[in-house]
């Protein structure tokens, strides 16, 4: 798509697995794998990415959960990264079913804590707070679940200078219980679920940085997480990733 | 009167934890007359909000004016003092 730019680092969550550009795809645990399978999301928690603080985490509605562990899980340094840098590392999210399971959870039941999740653009201000990230940002809903034009934005910042990163995701978030609770549109309640994600830059590791090819942003993520960078380095001891 | 602002104040823990899923906390953990808010439970205005939607809920109680859920909020025996007097 561009020579300019790499994919820095990327990451999936999908029913089938999780992980990233350098571990490849890892097996949920065997008693959660079950449960995501047919779409019940509930039993995703941040323990199963990370040791650090996740006390936000069940606070937080299903959208925001799953770009929150798609940006932990991508490793890309964003704790040791300079301030200047973080302040030019922009985030662009698409997705097709946004916060419907929100809106329709907060339809069932009326309560402030729900009701703050009901915009699709709230997990980027989560991901922003937690990761320190002050660029630019911008909320896409595409027409199909997975397609989007969030790269082609990311380019477009970085070409012009607007950003010097730029972290795309795509997040579906359906629990397959409340798409059962309304009658919604085939390819709404069919949507399923994933979060995948990229952070897109000017190549600066070799033995990590891929070229970003054209096509859906989540088909993107999945292949490069699917075919892990055979020149990688050791994986950083902070990320669990190490259940199967 | 005492033993029942105990048994609300270990209500109102409760429904604190269940209610703002506090991950980690403890009834235990909770000190009954430090501050709900600013002190160590991390809740912020949303909490507040969802707090007051509680109290009207459960308790039959509206707050519509900000002394008074500053009183009430104050600490958790200071809110289990107050739905003891005002609930319906």
């Amino acid at each position: 798509m561009n020579g300019e730019f790499s994919i820095l680092a990327a990451s999936w969550l999908g029913p089938e697995g999780y992980g990233n550009d350098l571990t490849g795809l890892r097996d949920w645990p065997t008693s959660l794998a079950e449960q995501l399978q047919r779409g019940d999301l509930n039993g995703l928690h941040w323990s199963l990415l990370s040791d650090s603080d996740p006390s936000r985490f069940l606070r937080m509605d299903l959208m925001c959960r799953l770009g929150f562990m798609a940006v932990e899980l991508l490793d890309a340094g964003f704790d040791t990264m300079s301030d200047v840098r973080r302040e030019h590392t922009g985030v662009c999210i698409e997705s097709f079913t946004g916060s419907l399971d929100t809106d329709i959870r907060f339809a069932l039941t009326p309560r402030p804590s729900i009701f703050t999740y009901t915009l699709p653009s709230t997990v980027i201000g989560e991901i922003c707070i937690r990761f320190r990230l002050k660029g630019p940002v911008l909320s896409l809903v595409p027409t199909a679940p997975g397609g989007g034009d969030g790269p082609a934005e990311a380019i477009d910042w970085l070409q012009r200078g607007e950003a010097e990163n730029v972290l795309c995701l795509s997040i579906e978030a359906m629990n397959r219980s409340t798409a059962n609770s309304l009658p919604l549109p085939p390819e709404l309640s069919a949507a399923g679920w994933h979060a995948a994600a990229l952070l897109l830059g000017p190549e600066e590791n070799p033995s990590r940085a891929q070229p970003l090819t054209a096509g859906p942003l989540a088909d993107i993520a999945a292949s490069r997480v699917r075919a892990p960078c055979r020149n990688a380095l050791a994986i950083s001891n902070r990320q669990k990733i190490q259940c199967g | 009167m005492a033993s029942l602002i105990e048994t609300l104040v270990e209500e109102l823990k409760a429904k604190l934890i269940a209610g703002f899923r506090l991950e980690g906390v403890t009834a235990a953990t909770i000190n009954a007359d430090m501050p709900i808010f600013g002190g160590g439970l991390g809740l912020d205005s949303i909490d507040a909000l969802e707090l007051v939607a509680i109290l009207e809920q459960d308790y039959g109680i509206v707050i519509t004016e900000r002394a008074v859920a500053n009183k009430a909020f104050a600490s958790v025996r200071a809110l289990a003092e107050f739905v003891a007097a005002n609930r319906a």
